[in-house]
């Protein structure tokens, strides 16, 4: 297993350095560049030549790339052109805050779907069924924009149950650790800010998690309907076991393997998925992050994104995949 | 296929632990969200239990040193945290003593003499006399040996104020002189701008990385402590109770981030906030039936237009370039888009510039004589007028529906017959293009930055802009010599006379469509009271309070 790994770890690094590559050209192929999106509108031509030669853009592309690899290599982004702050420094921030909000709609979306997509396999074809995988349907196709505008008017504006957007209660303050604010307020020991933080979270992790526990409950009901129809689980039932067990301790166990492919890829989307529901609730995070430095050419604070985001996906893919030798004993890596 | 069947009626050990942690979570769930353990938003907004304005704006500010800020709302906070020589006068773009108490200007618009107000000091403890204006200096002019100039950050400061100004030396404790290689009468509006505030001489030494999340003013409101903002989420500044303008009626300025217009319209309605800033038009038609808001509103200092090409076919032709003016209806453009809230524009200054002309000669809706003077240029129904319209996608100040508005021109301009094709771009990519020349027509806009004439007319318009701010490549040496006389003409009265005859000759040329002026308008809660709005679209916060 060791071996495995290191050797995945290993292969990572051609992986990452690909896709860091296939961004800087797509970047370098965006029309405009930080120049013209810092001083555009007021700047004169030499204010615009000028910066462009401090920025190094007029470097040739080569060199431009050199300088990028060496960047990357040893994970030192410079600072934002945008912000002026340390890009890693940022990243550290955004991440620790999208993770959460990522983490808890995972949550939410195993929560639900397993259980649903479980009591679909085990009800089929009765109303259960099709109306489990009606509301399956219905999560996947609703734009996650659309159904967190609608729930923040009727559940935060209307009813008040939830604050309209924002991260935590205005004015409250708390020290962070890692920027994941409602661990940070329990690592922290703060009551106020656990409180607030975490009645932030629920809403936007509840939207964020629409799509994944649609896709997980779909996902879980085809992997179980296979599994349940397996020989040894009659065999379970012929020795008396009680339904319940059979599904859960025999059925379940054999189905996860599909499931655990589906949750770490959901994981990853989840990620990069969650500008749209930051943007919408106000959230600071990745993806805010990153959107405005496309808009702003902001190369190193892209690059640092893109970086920070690839290995996440790599991580979990791996964790993915020796969750499998865990899950299955069949299978082991030489 | 067999199925759980908990009607069996054998209710395990586990099944019974399930229920009754679901019942005691559900519960527990009720009374989380209900009343009791969780207090209502605005509760929690007002833990601190101390009195604070609640400014919700769309974007995060992106740095609190006045010298290398580049947002609108990095400008906002700018102005309450420092001072500036000169102030803006409330709701005006005329100017009023600032951190300078008076001052002389040469006969000869060379010698600029600031008398300095006394005792104040800056929020780190230092004191703010005649040697901390000449240290601010010196860090922003590239000349200085103690230079702490940037191109990249500091991308105006040369265009507004250290190109026009040869040496800053102090004469005195509290007297500083400005000496001027050429006059430039524009330089005390821009001495106004939230660019040039001054910065503490202790904070300066530490350099433009220490400042930016370390502000020392002597403005009304200071940064306590660099944790107090928490990026793209908000700042808290508390109030400085030894202002020199006199202390702040409220005890803190928080500024939140709120990215959606309709998420801020939602925060001000409940009272989550107390002024939302940079809400779309339609969100503020909507707060005006609504007893618990105000909507504070005036005439902007912006403009809007379709910036013609003069240099490419088919606009070199004048005829062509007037008949699009006549096409468009304005009014109604006005009422359909803006509900009403853009005015009009007959040229390019805006009502509330002080160099305003009421009696400009401009270009009335007349779609008959639009195609008359097609057809004079050779365009009619055989040879119909076609080009290609660049448009921008996004909201911008000065025009909040983005390309809605060219969708709108290209009707009207069809209606005389001429064929306008929309190309849209992202907006990086289309600033680019535009200041190329690669384009025929252009919807464009300008936001005034220091409500002088000038910054409209010269950066716009004259010969020496094109391809900076002169997109439209326009040159006629009769409006040049004009513009550079009212630069350096000291008395404002004949500035203005001069400034009436070169914006009459550029709307004959209409080397633009000249659309509206959108309005500056504000929501804020109906129990604050003071706010007022700054042409430049920046809020001056000490005067405000909150009932």
């Amino acid at each position: 297993m060791t071996r495995y790994v290191t050797r995945r770890l290993l292969l990572a690094v051609p992986v990452l350095l690909g896709i860091m590559t296939a961004v800087f050209i797509m970047v370098q192929l965006i029309p405009g560049d930080p120049a013209t999106a810092m001083a555009g509108d007021k700047g004169s031509v030499e204010q615009l030549t000028r910066i462009r030669e401090e920025l190094g853009l007029n470097r040739s592309l080569p060199v431009q790339y050199a300088y990028f690899l060496k960047a990357a290599f040893t994970l030192n982004f410079g600072d934002s052109i945008r912000t002026n702050q340390p890009v890693a420094g940022e990243l550290r921030q955004f991440f620790g805050a999208t993770i959460e909000l990522s983490a808890a709609a995972l949550v939410i979306a195993l929560l639900i779907g397993i259980p649903a997509g479980i009591i679909a396999a085990t009800h089929r074809s009765t109303p259960l069924d099709y109306g489990t995988m009606l509301v399956a349907l219905i999560g996947i196709s609703t734009p996650v924009f659309w159904a967190g505008i609608v729930l923040i008017y009727i559940l935060s504006f209307r009813l008040g149950i939830f604050p309209i957007g924002g991260i935590i209660g205005t004015g409250i303050r708390l020290d962070r650790i890692t920027d994941a604010y409602v661990l940070d307020s329990v690592l922290t020991g703060n009551g106020a800010a656990f409180r607030s933080s975490l009645h932030h979270l629920l809403l936007p992790a509840f939207v964020l998690s629409t799509i994944p526990m649609a896709i997980i409950a779909r996902m879980t009901r085809s992997s179980m309907l296979e599994v349940l129809g397996q020989d040894y689980l009659r065999t379970a039932r012929a020795k008396g076991l009680e339904d319940r067990l059979v599904v859960i301790r025999h059925a379940l166990k054999n189905a996860l393997i599909p499931i655990v492919t589906a949750i770490g890829l959901q994981f990853g989307s989840l990620i990069s998925g969650a500008f749209l529901t930051e943007t919408v609730f106000g959230r600071p995070g990745l993806g805010r992050y990153v959107v405005a430095a496309i808009g702003a050419r902001d190369y190193p604070a892209i690059q640092g994104t893109v970086l920070v985001v690839a290995v996440a996906f790599v991580m979990i893919n791996l964790l993915v995949d020796v969750a499998y030798a865990a899950i299955d004993p069949r299978i082991h890596y030489a | 296929m067999s199925r759980i069947d908990p009607l069996r009626g054998r209710v395990g050990r586990r099944e019974l632990m399930k229920m009754t942690g679901a019942a005691v979570g559900v519960a527990a769930l009720g009374d989380f969200t209900g009343r009791g353990m969780l207090p209502t938003p605005s509760a929690l907004a007002r833990q601190d239990g101390s009195n604070a304005i609640i400014f919700g704006v769309g974007t995060d500010v992106d740095e609190l040193d006045p010298r290398t800020t580049d947002t609108q709302e990095g400008y906002i906070v700018a102005s309450n945290v420092y001072d500036c020589l000169v102030l803006y006068d409330l709701g005006a773009t005329t100017i009023r003593p600032g951190l300078a108490e008076s001052w002389e200007i040469s006969e000869d618009g060379l010698v600029y003499t600031f008398n300095l107000r006394q005792g104040v000091s800056f929020h780190d403890g230092e004191e703010f006399n005649a040697d901390a204006v000449v240290t601010w200096y010196n860090s922003i002019d590239e000349e200085s040996p103690d230079t702490q100039y940037d191109a990249v950050r500091m991308v105006y400061m040369a265009d507004f104020i250290t190109n026009w100004i040869d040496t800053v030396e102090a004469v005195d404790e509290y007297t500083v002189r400005m000496t001027l290689p050429s006059p430039y009468a524009p330089l005390l509006a821009n001495l106004a701008i939230p660019i040039a505030g001054i910065v503490s001489p202790a904070a300066v030494a530490q350099g433009l990385d220490y400042v930016m999340v370390n502000p020392s003013g002597t403005g009304a409101f200071k940064l306590a402590s660099p944790d107090d903002w928490t990026r793209d989420s908000q700042m808290v500044l508390e109030a400085n109770p030894d202002y020199w303008g006199g202390a702040p009626k409220v005890e803190q300025l928080i500024v939140k981030v709120i990215p959606e217009s309709s998420t801020r319209l939602q925060q001000v309605e409940t009272g989550e906030i107390d002024v939302a800033w940079a809400l779309t038009p339609e969100d503020v038609e909507r707060t005006r039936e609504n007893p618990d808001l105000v909507v504070v509103e005036d005439a902007g200092l912006n403009t809007n237009w379709v910036n013609l090409n003069v240099t490419l076919e088919p606009f070199t032709s004048t005829e062509v370039r007037q008949a699009l003016n006549y096409a468009v209806n304005k009014e109604e453009i006005s009422e359909g888009l803006y509900n009403g809230n853009m005015v009009p524009a007959g040229g390019v200054l805006p009502p509330v510039d002080w160099a305003f002309n009421p009696d400009l000669k401009s270009y009335p809706y007349d779609p008959d004589k639009a195609r008359e003077l097609l057809a004079t240029a050779g365009y009619d129904e055989s040879n119909p007028l076609s080009f290609t319209f660049m448009a921008y996608t996004i909201p911008r100040g000065y025009n909040p529906v983005g390309d809605r508005l060219a969708t709108a021109i290209q009707e009207y301009w069809s209606e005389v017959g001429v064929e306008a094709n929309i190309q849209t771009a992202e907006w990086t990519q289309y600033r680019a293009d535009r200041g190329a020349g690669k384009f025929q027509a252009a919807l464009g806009g300008w936001q005034g930055d220091n409500g002088d004439p000038d910054n409209f007319l010269f950066a716009l318009l004259a010969g020496e802009s094109k391809g900076a701010g002169n997109v439209s490549f326009y040159e006629n040496p009769e409006v040049d010599d004009l513009l550079a006389q009212a630069q350096v003409e000291s008395d404002q009265e004949k500035r203005k006379e001069i400034y009436y005859q070169a914006e009459q000759l550029i709307v004959d040329d209409a080397p633009c469509v000249f659309l509206g002026y959108q309005k500056h308008q504000v929501v804020t809660r109906a129990n604050i009271t003071d706010f007022q709005l700054q042409p430049t679209y920046i809020y001056y916060f000490a005067g405000v309070s909150k009932a």
